[in-house]
């Protein structure tokens, strides 16, 4: 099949129907302030098992950009970012919105999402396909050693609080061992009850160390009192695209940066944001504008987090390794529906791959005019909606959705039950990502290192095939490398003082 | 995920304060560590591998943190608490309320399978209303609650078990 095909593939009236609901779900989720894009993903996940692969994708995707792009409408117009990826809009939209260009930044917040997100797309579209090339040849240690590099990357993103991040991705591995074991078929850790004799369902615990916490903590403190600045009626759509066609340099360079970051495993738009704002307050000619509300910093971060959806899906598709903490729980998804990501899935599967990415290239631009409408008529509403409302649906929704992923009760249980200790854990300082990392990544990891170890016994030299590839030498360095970035860090937030700090920041919040 | 805070949040007050609940957390993850290895006793060599290794990497990152925060100035920097909940200041944070939530929710979930879904979805959706509701209760307001439970909870179901077909455990009763 043809490029075209995928493309009509993708404009089904059900996908069409698809992209702009969960867009549009997306975006009301993401400026509700506390619910994360990683939130928005997990509670709506099981509502996509019933669709076919590709059209589950095409929403899950939809729901994710918008639930980035939503972050914005809070960053701006109440000085409180909706997810943490929005924290640097905050910087300059507020102060946009405070001298009465709130509407201006929600247009100029709109357009670089869509930018960014094409160009995270388009990137995905055009890199993924011959890296999967190379990762044909991958064999067991390579995997393995990338599900290390994968998840020391997330420990190492925790700044200051690396052994935390590390032990919270040992616990998730042994978490994903808890059933029958992938090679070997022993029963491990199920405590003997028949519950876990299935294993711990990655996307119920997934929900829950992602939900139930922010539920739990939601009704510790009432209804922030948010007072929406009143401002000029009209979108000034004209005004804004003039904005952004003179910053065209810094929209490209954010969102080149957006990319990359989030095809690194683990960092997603928060750390990505916050880089590409230092990046363009450092190359502006006016940097003492910038926390002043100066468009250019709008546009910079906001570019920055909606382009590392499309690069976040880069490694989650070719090597089964999440790029960002949504991809976590779609990937998550993909294993339910059937589907092993890998790079064979761009020979076997590419019809599900690029019908999704023209799917979500759809989606992106479908933010324009679904933004623009929300912001202008409904982001009023949305914002005050009661906590006395929000909480228990949201709490609903954490129950069905676990429940549906096997229509199975036990999955609720296991689901609350990893909520309550990941909300215990995230008090004393361990992060669910990488948790949730260990989770989703602990069988390609447990099955790379069997394998390889098998192998290596066989031919008399276990250490020389895990040490002694090529490629797994280089994925070594890599993690190597990140595990010392944290002090690579340091020493670079000395010579930078402030926007470094807030990377460092964003490394734990995402 | 943590909630959000500015660039510049609650990193400050942090240094030279050795973390406690860290440290617990770190002998909590030894012990587990511990237990992982034991159980790795009685399983196959092919099963056992990968449990060993991690349980191993477990105990060793474990003792790794606690050194790091029983040494004298290291303490400061890398075994610093992070608080992954920054709240803004001068808000009091209702420890009652979110033990009242955890109880609703391990409630609801066990009874789940056993009372039927609608029944005990309905219910606990009004149990959490009242626990995250912090305005003054009118008889007007009351009513809208339940209003909104069971509007809430009926359509989710609907969707559920008429567009998703999926099968609602029923229970005793509904």
């Amino acid at each position: 099949m043809g490029m075209f095909d995928y493309l009509f593939q993708a404009l089904t009236p059900l996908n069409l129907f698809l992209a702009v609901t969960g867009v549009v779900l997306g975006t009301v989720i993401g400026a509700l302030p506390g619910l994360s894009a990683t939130m928005a993903v997990a509670v709506l996940v099981p509502f996509t098992f019933a669709m076919d692969p590709a059209t589950g994708l095409i929403a899950l995707g939809a729901i994710y950009t918008g639930a980035i792009y939503g972050g914005s409408f809070s960053a701006i117009l109440v000085n409180t970012p909706g997810t943490p990826s929005a924290i640097a809009t905050t910087f300059d939209g507020f102060p946009m919105a405070k001298r009465g260009d709130g509407n201006l930044a929600v247009t100029l917040a709109t357009l670089a999402s869509v930018i960014g997100g094409l160009v995270g797309a388009i990137a995905l579209m055009l890199l993924a396909p011959p890296l999967a090339k190379v990762a044909l040849a991958f064999g067991p240690p390579e995997y393995f050693w990338l599900a290390v590099f994968g998840l020391t990357l997330i420990s190492a993103l925790s700044v200051g609080n690396m052994l935390k991040g590390l032990i919270g991705a040992c616990f998730g591995l042994l978490l994903s061992m808890v059933g029958v074991a992938v090679i070997g078929g022993d029963i491990r850790f199920t405590m003997g009850t028949q519950v876990l004799l299935g294993g711990i369902d990655v996307i119920a615990a997934l929900i829950g160390l992602y939900c139930i916490p922010v539920v739990i903590d939601l009704v510790a403190t009432p209804d922030p009192h948010l007072k929406v600045s009143t401002e000029r009626s009209g979108f000034r759509l004209k005004e804004a695209a003039r904005i952004a066609w003179t910053s065209k340099f810094n929209l490209i360079r954010s969102s080149v940066i957006g990319t990359v970051v989030g095809i690194l495993p683990g960092a997603g738009g928060s750390i990505a944001s916050l880089v590409s704002y230092s990046e363009a307050r450092r190359s502006s000619r006016h940097p003492e504008r910038f926390g002043t509300g100066e468009p250019d910093g709008v546009l910079a971060t906001e570019s920055a987090n909606n382009a590392t959806v499309g690069g976040g899906f880069i490694p989650t598709l070719v090597l089964g390794i999440p790029g960002t903490p949504p991809d976590a729980v779609i990937l998550g998804a993909l294993l339910v529906q059937g589907i092993r990501t890998g790079p064979a899935l761009f020979t076997e599967g590419a019809s599900i791959v690029y019908t999704f990415i023209f799917g979500l290239l759809i989606a992106t631009l479908l933010m324009l005019p679904a933004g623009l409408m929300l912001g202008r008529y409904a982001y009023k509403s949305i914002i005050t909606i009661p906590k006395a409302a929000l909480v228990p649906t949201i709490a609903l929704m954490t129950v069905i959705g676990s429940y549906a992923i096997n229509n199975n009760a036990d999955d609720v249980i296991v689901m609350v039950a990893i909520g309550f200790v990941g909300w215990v854990l995230n008090r004393i300082g361990f992060a669910p990502s990488p948790i949730v990392l260990g989770i989703v990544l602990g069988q390609i990891a447990e099955q790379g290192f069997v394998q390889a170890y098998l192998i290596g016994n066989a031919q008399g030299g276990v250490l020389s095939m895990f040490f002694g590839r090529p490629i797994s030498l280089g994925i070594v360095a890599l993690a190597l490398l990140t595990l010392f970035y944290p002090f690579i860090m340091s020493k670079w937030r000395a010579r930078r003082a402030s926007g470094a700090t807030a990377t460092a920041e964003a490394g734990r919040a995402e | 995920m943590r909630k959000e805070s500015g660039p510049n949040g609650s990193r400050t007050s942090r240094r030279g304060r050795r973390d406690w609940p860290g440290m617990i957390g770190a002998i909590l993850f030894i012990l587990l560590g511990l237990w992982v290895l034991q159980q790795s006793q009685s399983m196959t060599a092919m099963g056992s591998i990968f449990p060993r290794a991690i349980g191993t990497a477990m105990i060793v990152f474990s003792i790794c943190l606690l050194i790091v925060n029983l040494w004298p100035r290291k303490a400061a920097r890398d075994g610093a608490p992070a608080p992954e909940e920054t709240v803004p200041p001068g808000t009091a944070e209702s420890t009652p309320r979110r033990l009242a939530l955890a109880g609703i929710l391990a409630a609801w979930v066990l009874l789940l399978p056993v009372i039927g879904f609608l029944v005990t979805s309905v219910l606990a959706f009004l149990g959490i209303l009242v626990v995250s509701n912090y305005d003054a209760w009118t008889p007007r307001r009351a009513i809208g609650y339940i209003a909104t439970a069971v509007v809430v909870v009926a359509a989710f179901y609907l969707l559920l078990v008429e567009v998703l077909l999926v099968p609602m455990p029923a229970g005793l009763l509904f």
